[in-house]
């Protein structure tokens, strides 16, 4: 049991990609293990709050997917999830997290094949890159991150304003 | 008037060229295709667009066999042959194939329908001295006779021209079989022949003679079954054409394989087929277009393989593919043999060809004279190395009565098996 | 399914004086107050026959659910789904005080509202459940890999758990419903509509912009079943005149709609004057054009015209068919090319049927007709036939080999490449006939006023292709007919009844209840107003401080009959001001965290 089996986090909408990945079962696809779903209702829900918890917390690796543009059944949530994922990308190679290590997706509901390969694919490409070195050694301390840091509030809100 | 104005008018029915919608399903299983920068679907086309002179000028319609494959594919069961028959009438007799037209007239002006010039005493003598032959073997056959015009016989066989002229000793097996069978057969003085060349001419009026001769002949010696030999067209030639022509007639046309078969069965004929238990010499078989797909259907396309494995043994008949009515005219057929396409004919037949080698059989039983003739050809022209041979031929021989010289298509492997219970000359 | 919804129509009309009589109301025991309580969560654990047990080790799950905190009872069942399993977990509920409960099971899309109710029949609130998808997204996609299968399994319930802990109970409004409907378009599809629906006691308000009900009916002489168009229309536009329930406005235009499912509100400008309505459902049945073609000398000859202006000028006109020779139709002209991919599946119907009107006026007639591929689908065939069999001929040719159109001192010659013989055949036609296709009306005034969208062809399109046909992606609103996509009358028409059906089973209610998943603002909140601008459905507004009660903040208000509950105003902001029920920030985090810890003691 040498090998290294990751932690990848993956927020699914509820429309697309998470139904998606129910066909991909019912259509016996197989894909490793590795992936902790999350259902959220859109992808344009997922706070980069969220994602950086994840990984502060020492998630190997992060998927965040969603309807494809202009499918979204909020009609824009998803252009709003791909901007906020250029953010989260600098973010994460500020503080010194490979970004890629996350990753944005688009997969549709009747895509089950292209969710079992993408996770596939995301799940080796985690594995090469070996552990996440931010994983605390004692997963009961509530780490202290520089997002939820009030004093960093400038830094936020210039993010924010990225992405919105 | 367009071509295909006078065929709406003639054939309202089955003229319905137009419902085509050019799926080319016909084209691609036709041997034809290509042939003459030509296929089933460009002559449909050409037709529905109204380019007659192309149709006219163009030999594809004699190189087409009329084997009726493409119809039997064709989701709308257009007739294609039915057109190719017609578009050959419109053609100017000097046009036509020398070949076939010298046939035509030649059976014509004779009463036996020959397209061989043979008069009444040479027929008559050629049987006489056949019977003589086969008389001498002894036995069972020492008093086997072949009966011209005897009145009230049931059946009325008739014979293939070719065979009285140039191999009349291929004439003996099938007298045997008919012989062992105590079939009451006669042959006629008159319409005795096997041919209908007319109608591959497209001459509807001779070809409609024709058959009134045969008719009459066989009403005259009050027959019940005029018994087709191993021929195809002429089956069709007088069964269709009792039809067509709407002749009144009073007994049936039947292929002679159907009795080959009822025979067996019934025990009349004992064939056996232990001969081959140690040789395992395979066999295929050509299905005649005009027996098969053009007349009986599958039905005797059964028949046929039940005798040949009655007589080879199960285990020795290797099938053909496609086979049955789905099978493939050998190229020989529709007169083209008596046209002057020969290349044409040959690369036609290279298809059967390699369809019967992919069987790997050794001999190939033609129950069709035309057939016979033209896969003989086809093994001879391409150094193919099959025996093509008539059913009577095997037939024969697993019944123990074929001798030597009546085994001229048979290879040397089959040259000497069974000859010890025959009396030899 | 729009077959089968139109004929529920048929059915419902004649039930209609019935309807309702036997239903029984179905009840919910009261629920119990657990606000205050600590978490004590049930884990009931399905096998799924052998879906799940025979990849995860159902077992080791049980025993690793049970030391779980918060867990007061965990139990395994052959199928949760079932009856039997039902009962039972309502009776542990009741037995163990359970306050939240966690199924491990299928997915939630098609489970989560039947153990609602399991959960509402046991006295808690519906939305106290959480399912964590073992089957779909772990044994049936794990097959080979029992141990990793079983661990991730441990790990899924470790999450639902986590995040049950932070459920809270949820109410559902109730929206009151205003019982008529706005259609949109007086074309027959429209009329159809309306009087489906008041034949099932609905009322419609049916909004014509032109000056006449027919739409593009009135351009056609026979519906491709040959029976003529014109009696079926009289008697439609006598019938939806003369019906009560239907008030019809011509020349009339929608300027602007508010509200949402069950209460919308409109105003219409109808000629000089203004007009507000109310309306619980709207369909659109805007149809469509026949589109203007761009080739073959179209707008240069008058004989070169489009297939409804020849029905209307030659086809039915006797003294006209009598004298032409020769008609050639040229199909597909200007569709399947790049700048409009779409095929419009009429015309191919159309140009046959044509072409057989034409052998039968006069048999002598030659008609040609060249296409790209032959389209009469389904019974159509039959007329694709017929032509054939009357000596139409039809000449194929490719989008890269297309006819060439000339004329010389008026006569037209049409040269085609015939693709089998590899020939050019010349047509020298009287007429010839451009199949130029369908192409969608501007909608896009009409989708910007009820914020739902156009495909990139103009057309509506419906929220499912095989599932909800006729729905439009807003709640409340349907379409029918050809604003969808190109059809034949007869496929309108169903559909036409298929949209009334949907709108009479939303408007036979007397309210309706609204989604409970939806944004709601917390104490958090300052009203810096970012959440504002992204929402999609302008459901966000800024509500200044009540100073009559002493208030000093700015808050976000929420109209909730317009959140859809999609949560980008909650992911835009980093105060926790906004959230979504049941996906609020608590929940998401614990889901995440409980993802990560407690990793090594699942192993």
């Amino acid at each position: 049991m040498s090998r290294f089996e990751p932690v990848i986090i993956g927020f699914l909408c509820n429309w697309c990609s998470y139904t998606g990945a129910d066909l991909a079962g019912v259509a016996r696809l197989q894909y490793p293990p590795n992936l902790r779903p999350i259902r959220v209702m859109c992808s344009g829900m997922v706070s980069p709050d969220l994602v950086m918890e994840a990984f502060l917390k020492g998630a190997d690796g992060v998927m965040v997917m969603g309807c494809h543009p202009g499918e979204c059944h909020y009609l824009e949530g998803n252009t709003k999830a791909a901007a906020r994922a250029r953010v989260i990308t600098l973010v994460l190679d500020d503080i010194g997290i490979n970004p890629d290590r996350f990753r944005l997706n688009w997969i549709s509901s009747a895509e089950a094949s292209v969710f079992a390969e993408l996770v596939t694919e995301f799940t080796i490409r985690i594995q090469k890159l070996g552990p996440q070195q931010t994983r605390p050694q004692n997963s009961d301390t509530e780490p202290k991150h520089e997002m939820q840091n009030p004093k960093s509030g400038e830094k936020q809100r210039d993010l924010k304003n990225n992405v919105t | 008037m367009s071509l295909k104005d006078k065929i709406m008018a003639i054939l309202p029915e089955s003229g319905n060229l137009n419902a085509c919608f050019t799926c080319g399903i016909c084209a691609s299983g036709c041997p034809a295709s290509g042939l003459a920068d030509m296929d089933p679907r460009k002559f449909i086309r050409l037709l529905s667009l109204g380019i007659d002179e192309h149709i006219l000028s163009n030999n594809w319609v004699w190189m087409c066999t009329t084997c009726n494959r493409c119809l039997h594919v064709c989701p709308m069961k257009i007739d294609i042959p039915q057109l190719v028959f017609l578009v050959r009438s419109y053609w100017p007799e000097n046009k036509r194939p020398g070949g076939i037209v010298d046939y035509c007239r030649q059976s014509g002006d004779q009463d036996s329908c020959s397209v061989q010039k043979i008069p009444k005493e040479r027929f008559e003598s050629t049987i006489q001295k056949i019977v003589k032959h086969v008389n001498k073997s002894g036995g069972e056959f020492a008093k086997l006779d072949a009966p011209i015009d005897k009145k009230g016989a049931v059946f009325f066989l008739n014979q293939i021209s070719d065979m009285v002229i140039h191999e009349p000793i291929e004439m003996g097996p099938l007298w045997k079989i008919l012989h062992l069978a105590k079939a009451n057969w006669t042959y006629g003085s008159k319409g005795w022949a096997a041919e209908n060349y007319c109608m591959f001419l497209a001459d509807e009026t001779a070809w409609e003679n024709l058959v009134i001769k045969k008719t009459m002949a066989i009403e005259d010696l009050e027959c019940k079954v005029l018994l087709n030999t191993e021929c195809g067209h002429d089956f069709f030639a007088v069964k269709k054409g009792l039809e067509k022509f709407n002749i009144p007639h009073r007994f049936e046309v039947k292929s002679i394989i159907e009795y080959y078969a009822q025979w067996i069965r019934e025990g009349r004929l004992n064939v056996n087929s232990d001969w081959n238990l140690d040789l395992k010499i395979k066999f295929t078989v050509q299905d005649p277009c005009q027996l098969v797909r053009k007349s009986y259907g599958d039905f005797i396309a059964e028949e046929l393989r039940f005798v040949i494995k009655e007589v080879v043994g199960e285990e020795n008949f290797i099938d053909m593919s496609p086979n049955c009515s789905n099978n493939y005219c050998c190229g020989g057929g529709g007169g083209a043999i008596r046209t002057d396409f020969n290349e044409e004919r040959l690369s036609y037949g290279k298809v059967k060809l390699d369809q019967i080698l992919e069987t790997g059989a050794a001999y190939c039983i033609t129950p069709c004279n035309n057939c016979h003739s033209q896969i003989l050809e086809l093994s001879q022209y391409y150094h193919a190395d099959l025996n093509t041979i008539h059913l009577w031929t095997v037939l024969a021989l697993s019944l123990g009565v074929l001798d030597k010289a009546e085994r001229k298509y048979l290879g040397s492997d089959l040259a000497m098996v069974g000859l010890q219970n025959i009396k030899s000359e | 399914m729009g077959q089968a919804t139109a004929a529920a129509a048929g059915a419902s009309r004649l039930l209609i004086k019935k309807r309702g009589t036997q239903v029984k109301k179905k009840g919910f025991p009261k629920e119990r107050i657990i606000v205050g309580k600590t978490p004590t969560v049930g884990v009931f654990v399905c096998s799924c026959g052998v879906n799940i047990s025979g990849t995860v080790d159902v077992d080791k799950v049980v025993e690793y659910a049970a030391q779980l905190p918060d867990v007061a009872y965990v139990e395994n069942n052959l199928f949760s789904c079932s009856v039997d399993a039902q009962e039972s977990i309502i009776q542990k509920i009741i037995d163990f005080k359970l306050n939240r409960v966690v199924i491990a099971a299928c997915t939630p899309r098609t489970h989560e509202r039947m153990f609602q109710e399991t959960l509402r029949n046991a006295r808690l609130n519906g939305f106290m459940v959480e399912m964590a998808n073992i089957r779909n997204q772990n044994s049936w996609v794990h097959q080979k890999d029992g141990i990793s299968a079983t661990r991730k399994a441990k790990d899924q319930v470790r999450m639902a758990v986590a995040k049950v802990a932070h459920n809270y109970p949820l109410r559902q409004d109730r929206i009151h419903v205003v019982k008529k409907t706005l259609i949109v378009g007086g074309g027959v599809v429209g009329m159809v509509s309306a009087l489906t629906l008041a034949g099932l006691g609905i009322e419609s308000i049916l909004v014509e912009q032109s000056e006449i009900l027919g739409g593009n009916t009135l351009k056609l002489e026979t519906c491709f079943k040959g029976q003529r168009v014109a009696p079926m229309l009289e008697d439609l536009i006598k019938r939806v005149n003369k019906d009560k329930r239907i008030r019809v406005l011509t020349q009339a235009n929608l300027v602007y709609v508010a509200g949402s499912v069950g209460n919308f509100q409109g105003h219409l400008q109808v000629r000089s004057k203004e007009a507000f309505i109310e309306f619980g459902a709207a369909i659109m049945a805007t149809g469509a054009k026949e589109a203007i073609p761009s080739e073959y000398l179209y707008g240069k000859l008058s004989n070169v015209m489009t297939q409804l202006s020849f029905d209307e000028n030659v086809l039915y006109k006797n003294e006209k068919t009598n004298t032409i020779k020769c008609v050639a139709f040229i199909q597909c002209v200007g569709s399947r090319e790049p700048e409009r991919p779409y095929c419009s599946r009429i015309c191919c119907i159309h140009s046959v049927r044509a072409a057989i009107t034409l052998k039968k006026a006069n048999s002598k007639i030659k008609v040609y007709i060249l296409y790209r591929d032959m389209r009469t689908y389904g019974e159509w065939e039959e007329h694709y036939k017929t032509a054939r069999d009357l000596g139409v001929v039809f000449i194929r040719y490719t989008v890269d080999h297309k006819p060439k159109v000339t004329e010389i001192a008026g006569q037209l010659t049409v040269k085609i490449k015939d693709p089998l013989l590899d020939i050019e055949v010349k047509i020298k036609p009287d007429y010839l006939i451009l199949s130029s296709g369908v192409v969608a009306n501007d909608n896009k005034k009409l989708a910007d006023n009820f914020k739902f969208t156009t495909n990139e062809d103009g057309f509506f399109t419906g929220a499912h292709p095989k599932l909800k046909p006729v729905d439009l992606s807003i709640a409340g609103l349907f379409l029918a007919g050809i604003c969808n996509y190109p059809k034949p009358l007869d496929e309108s028409i169903e559909q036409a009844k298929a949209a009334a059906h949907r709108v009479f089973i939303l408007l036979s209610q007397n309210e309706i209840k609204s989604e409970a998943i939806k944004a709601f603002i917390t104490d958090q909140c300052d009203g810096c107003a970012l959440c504002i601008d992204v929402c999609p459905f302008h459901a966000l507004s800024i509500q200044m401080p009540d100073k009559t009660k002493s208030e000093n903040r700015v808050r976000v208000l929420i109209d909730p009959a317009l959140c859809q509950g999609c949560g980008i105003c909650a992911a835009t902001c980093h105060k926790d001001g906004i959230m979504v029920h049941g996906f609020t920030k608590p929940q998401l985090m614990a889901q995440v965290r409980a993802a990560i810890n407690g990793m090594e003691e699942s192993c």
